[in-house]
Formats: structure tokens, C-alpha cells, sequence
């Protein structure tokens, strides 16, 4: 079973003169432990598509079917808990890596754990082990305000890989680190891809940062233009 | 884990001034409240300690508090033969102002019978006033040692005793003396004056065309001694016998000329509606306004605090956190600072109540109200964040 099945998924902003058709008929599948690199210039869709993914921004149209769970159809479904796929199936890594300001490290990806149900001495054994595997073990009860950005980042991912979601949503998540760093980032979350098993879907502007990936889609004015699989082209 | 308690710990100092803040500011509310019930328990002191169930004053006044009232003292004995009354004795009371070292010293002075009604109701060191004469017991708070003596109308009073927290209606500390000796410093004029008053009644009689001159100079002391009579009082109060009928007693007295009888209630109505209702409608106000502006600043400072966590609940939201637990959030850290706030406040007013120059009367009901006023405005005050809370979208988590 697919991951992810995207059908013609389409995002309009505003109506009449103001429209923006941010997203145009996307429809491609992912793969469990597939790596996804979107590329694109600036405006042309690349967060709307991961938005509407990961259920923040309701879509216009289409389809989106989760790991085998109807979660877009033209919109979204009556009744569909929002709430509970993302924290179940999905893990979000942004540029602001939106850590919680009051938490620290291992309370930041503890509280993932605990939304899903895990008990606290238990979120908080998980937590350490998976900081530890990214290099945090040192920073667990730091606040983010003194972590450095490649270590907030990390943390981030910590947080979005804690549940062992079907699909890891990451837009622009090496945006804010220098490209040592970025490349750190983006090595890790391949790693950790192919150990958890999750379909990872990463927007990235830097061409430099998607070797190794198994698909890179580029996107231009809410379209997807290109496919490469495996380093090989083919219009889309 | 508490995400509330969470936010606390990281911004610990910030809470902590808030609540600290907030706890004066409901220490003021409880000391208004304070105040405002002070203000009736010092108003009734007097006629409470008293406890009699009949006050007798001249009639057409309101007194004796809240009006002058003079009656002749031996209306106690036609009292005491009404059917029902089993005590009834005369009162003298006169707001008293001298210096003492060098400062006004200003307090009430009750004149009263030994061993009848109206005399210092519990003595908290020394003793009662013994000797028919020049003995005073006062309070505490006029800081008169036991020993000492107090020079009134030309004679030395010596202090016996202490009461505690007993004050008039005007909030002034009360001494007592023998009814005998309060008559004497209320009424008796100066040797001067009794001289001069003499020779002036001498004068008017000796005009008197009926009198021959032995006639007048013999009647001249008689006349000086039933007009400069001392044997006035300005109330006489009575207590009736258990079951006897006060309405009755009452309306027999209200029926002889020059007297009305008030009934403690009535004295109560005359304090409370008249006297102090100025006072307590100011303080009420006061304390109404007070009690705006917490729930106006309670408010703002919980909504501020959603504001300032927009975002968090923005991030909360993205990897799906229930909303049970943003409100929580909300909800747990307003009730904490409400409790704390009202912790910090309660403190403050205990510790320093005492040292009020007026009595600060700290009731149950009033704290308690204000206990639930304050919870109120914290979930009220959090229902508003939660609103605005529940509204944010998950994606403005997203935005740099
Ligand atoms: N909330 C919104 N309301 C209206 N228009 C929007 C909104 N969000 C995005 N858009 C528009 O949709 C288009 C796609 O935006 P999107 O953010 O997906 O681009 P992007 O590829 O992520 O760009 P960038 O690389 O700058 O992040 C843009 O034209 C943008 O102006
Ligand atoms: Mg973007």
C-alpha cells in the first residue's frame, strides 16, 4: 500500500480578481520510506502542496489518501478528526522549527509521544534515546533559546519522527542552516527514513541538498513540471 | 506533563510579580471590605457592649449616639418599676478632646453606674473601676499605661484598667468613669463660673418685685442648685426580664411625656441608616470600583498571557495536541494566578490588619465572595483566550 496517493489536488486563494491558483492538479504516489525532494522558485506552490498534505490548509479539490485513510476529498471530509491523523500519521519539520519556547529538548519531543497516548516516564525514555541518536544527548534540558539552529533543527526532527508517522512533512527544514549543517540535516533525515519506514516529503529551494533522493518533483506556478526518478528525468 | 505549570517554570519571575502584583492589588480589595465592616462593628460598639434591650433618651431626639439627649437621671427608678424590666440604669456619654504631650488626644467618655448596665464589658489588664470616684478605665489603643493619670476638668483621674477595641461611633477610643464623676466633668462648671452664675441669679432675683431681699438671698442657692442641677443623664438604658414582652415595655414608656424609648434594633437602624451611611456608601462604592478594576486587570493580564502564546497553541495544533490540553493550559495557569494572587493578598491583609488605624473586620462571607468573585473572573477571563485560542489556525505555526 502506498503511503501517500495525491489526485489532481489543487489549492485556489481568494476569488474573482484576487484568485490565486497556488496548486494545479498535483497527483503523483509515494512509496513507504520514499524520499521526496520538491524544488521550485519562490510562490510556486511548494508549502501549499505540503499544507494541504498535512491537513493545515483545506484544499479546493482532489484526492489525498493517507496510509489507506481518505483524508482529502474536495476538502475535507465530515467528521475527519484533523487533530488525530496529524498527530498519528504525520510529522511537520519547518524552516521555524516551532519548538515550544517553555519546553525543553526531551519535553519538546516528549509532548509528541504524549499527545499520541504514551505515558510520561515512557515518552520521556523515547525522547532521550531518540535525541541521543541525533547527536543531543548533551542538550536535553536545554530550552531552545540556547540551542543552535542546526541543534533545534535536530530537535525538530526528533519531534516529528517520535511517532514513527507514515509521512514526514519538512518545508525548507536546511533554509536556516549553513550548508554543512543543511547537508547534516538532510543526511539524517534520509537515514532515518529508510530505518522508521516514513514516506518523507521535503521542500527545499537548494538543488545541492536533494542528491540521494529517490524522487525530486520541480514545481512552477502550482504545477508539477518535472519528475526526476533516481537521477533520471522525465517530463511529468 | 502540565504544560501550564511548564510555562510558569520558564517564565517563573514574570508569574511570580504578576501574582504578586495582582495580590496586593486584592489585599487592598480584602482591607476595603475590611474597613467597610469595621466601620459597622465600631458604630455599634458601645451600644453592643452595652446590651441592653431598651434605650431611653428625651424625647423628640435620636440620641444618644446619634443626637444630644439629656433626661434627668432618677427616670431610671419610674423605669425600673415597669412591669418586665429587671434593670435599668442611666448612662452619661461626651466626646472628650485634650492634649496629651503636647498632641489632641480626642476620646468617647462613658459615664456609668457601678454594678448597672453600660460599664467596660471585658477588662484585659488591671481591673474595673472600684471607687465612686476618680478612676478611669480606657481602651488599649488610647496607649494610656495602667497607672497613670488623666487630668479632667480640674481633677486627676487615675487608670485602672484596659478594654480592648472599644471605640464610639466615630471611631474614637472610649474611657469610662462613674456616672457620678462623668456628670461631674460633663456639667459642673469652674468655681469661677458658679460664682459669677450665682451672683447673676442673686441679681435677677433681688429685682423680683414678690420677694422681699431675705426672701431672695434664701432662695438664691436652692434655685442655683436645681438649675445647675448635675444629676443629668443622656440615657437611660434598661434590660427587661427573660420572656417579657419588649413591644410592650416599650410602648408603655413611649406614652409618659418627654421620653422615647428606642429598642437596640432601632439604635442600630439610627447608626447604620443615619449616622454612617454616608461613610458606608463611600466605602462600598470604593470598594465596588476596587473590585472593577481587579476583574478589568485579572482579565487583560490572562488574555495577554493567550496572546503572548498564540503561537505555541499555533505549533500545539500542528502535531495534533487536543485541544483538552490547550485549555488546560489556558484555564490552569489563570486559576494558579487567581489562587496565588488571592493567597499572596489574604497574607498580606492578616499580617497587617491589626495595624490599621481603624478596625479592619475580616469576615468569611466577604472573603470567601471574593474568593469566588476572583475564581469567576479568572474562567471568565480564560473562557475569553480559549475563544481566541480555539480560533488559530494550525498553519500560522508554519509562518517564519
Ligand atoms: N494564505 C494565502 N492566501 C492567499 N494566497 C496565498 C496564501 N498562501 C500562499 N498564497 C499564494 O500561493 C502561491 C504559492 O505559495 P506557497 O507559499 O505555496 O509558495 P512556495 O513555493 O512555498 O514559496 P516560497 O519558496 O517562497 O516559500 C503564492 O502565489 C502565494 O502568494
Ligand atoms: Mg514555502
Amino acid at each position: 500500500m502506498d503511503a501517500l496517493q495525491i489526485e489532481k489536488l489543487t489549492k485556489i486563494y481568494g476569488s474573482g480578481d484576487t484568485e490565486v491558483v497556488a496548486l494545479s492538479d498535483a497527483t503523483f504516489d509515494v512509496a513507504p520510506g520514499e524520499l521526496v525532494a520538491i524544488l521550485g522558485p519562490s510562490g510556486s506552490g511548494k508549502t501549499t502542496l505540503l499544507t494541504t498534505i498535512g491537513l493545515v490548509t483545506e484544499p479546493t479539490r482532489g484526492r489525498v489518501v493517507l496510509d489507506g485513510e481518505l483524508i482529502v476529498d474536495h476538502g475535507w471530509p465530515a467528521g475527519l478528526d484533523l487533530k488525530r491523523v496529524r498527530r498519528e500519521k504525520l510529522g511537520f519539520i519547518f524552516q521555524a522549527h516551532n519548538l515550544i519556547p517553555f519546553l525543553t529538548t526531551v519535553e519538546n519531543v516528549m509532548i509528541a509521544l504524549e499527545n499520541n497516548g504514551v505515558a510520561a516516564k515512557e515518552a520521556r525514555e523515547r525522547s532521550v534515546e531518540l535525541l541521543r541518536s541525533l547527536g543531543l544527548g548533551h542538550r536535553l534540558d536545554h530550552y531552545p533559546a540556547l540551542l543552535s539552529g542546526g541543534e533545534s533543527q535536530r530537535t525538530a526532527i526528533a519531534r516529528a519522527l517520535a511517532n514513527r508517522p507514515r509521512v514526514i512533512l519538512a518545508d525548507e527544514p536546511t533554509a536556516a542552516l549553513d550548508t554543512e549543517n543543511g547537508k547534516n540535516v538532510m543526511r539524517l533525515l534520509k537515514k532515518l527514513a529508510v530505518e522508521n519506514h516514513s514516506a518523507i516529503l521535503v521542500v527545499t529551494h537548494d538543488q545541492r541538498m536533494v542528491e540521494g533522493f529517490d524522487r525530486i518533483f520541480e514545481v512552477s506556478d502550482g504545477r508539477i513540471v518535472n519528475e526526476r526518478r533516481n537521477g533520471i528525468s522525465a517530463d511529468a | 506533563m502540565n504544560l501550564a505549570l511548564r510555562d510558569i517554570r520558564h517564565h517563573r519571575s514574570r508569574f511570580i510579580q504578576t501574582c504578586l502584583g495582582l495580590g496586593l492589588l486584592l489585599g487592598v480589595v480584602m482591607s476595603m471590605s475590611g474597613i467597610y465592616r469595621g466601620l459597622f462593628t465600631d458604630a455599634t460598639a458601645v451600644l453592643n457592649a452595652t446590651a441592653a434591650d431598651l434605650w431611653v433618651v428625651q424625647q423628640d431626639t435620636s440620641g444618644p449616639f446619634a443626637a444630644t439627649s439629656r433626661i434627668p437621671e432618677d427616670i431610671k427608678y419610674r423605669i425600673r418599676a415597669v412591669p418586665g424590666v429587671a434593670q435599668a440604669s442611666a448612662l452619661s456619654f461626651q466626646n472628650i478632646q485634650s492634649d496629651r504631650h503636647g498632641k489632641p488626644f480626642r476620646f468617647f467618655l462613658v459615664g456609668y453606674e457601678l454594678g448597672g448596665l453600660g460599664g467596660p464589658p471585658v477588662i484585659v489588664a488591671g481591673r474595673a473601676i472600684r471607687q465612686k470616684h476618680y478612676e478611669i478605665v480606657v481602651d488599649r489603643a488610647m496607649k494610656v499605661p495602667l497607672g497613670e493619670t488623666l487630668r479632667l476638668a480640674d481633677d486627676d483621674y487615675t487608670v485602672v484598667g484596659h478594654t480592648a477595641r472599644m471605640v464610639s461611633s466615630a471611631g474614637d477610643p472610649v474611657a469610662y468613669v462613674t456616672l457620678a464623676d462623668a456628670q461631674k466633668i460633663q456639667f459642673q462648671d469652674d468655681d469661677n463660673a458658679i460664682r459669677n452664675n450665682r451672683a447673676r441669679l442673686a441679681g435677677q432675683l433681688s429685682r423680683l418685685p414678690y420677694l422681699s431681699p431675705s426672701q431672695a438671698s434664701q432662695l438664691t442657692p436652692q434655685v442655683a442648685g436645681i438649675v445647675g442641677s448635675t444629676h443629668i443623664a443622656n440615657t437611660v438604658v434598661a434590660r427587661l426580664i427573660p420572656g417579657a414582652d419588649l413591644s410592650q415595655v416599650q410602648e408603655r414608656i413611649s406614652r409618659w411625656n418627654h421620653f422615647r424609648p428606642f429598642t437596640a434594633q432601632d439604635q442600630v437602624h439610627i447608626l447604620t441608616e443615619g449616622m454612617i451611611k454616608k461613610a458606608k456608601m463611600q466605602l462600598g462604592l470604593f470598594r465596588a470600583i476596587l473590585l472593577i478594576i481587579s476583574g478589568v486587570i485579572i482579565s487583560l493580564i490572562i488574555y495577554t498571557m493567550t496572546l503572548d502564546k498564540l503561537r505555541v497553541i499555533a505549533t500545539l495544533k500542528l502535531i495534533g495536541t487536543r485541544n483538552r490540553v490547550i485549555v488546560g493550559l489556558i484555564l490552569q495557569q489563570s486559576l494558579l494566578m487567581g489562587l496565588i494572587a488571592y493567597a499572596v493578598g489574604y497574607t498580606l491583609i492578616g499580617l497587617t490588619h491589626d495595624k490599621f488605624p481603624r478596625r479592619v473586620d475580616l469576615v468569611p462571607v466577604d472573603l470567601i465572595g471574593l474568593f469566588v468573585i476572583v475564581l469567576v473572573i479568572c474562567i471568565a477571563a480564560s473562557l475569553v483566550g480559549i475563544r481566541k485560542a480555539m480560533r488559530v489556525e494550525p498553519a500560522e505555526a508554519l509562518g517564519g
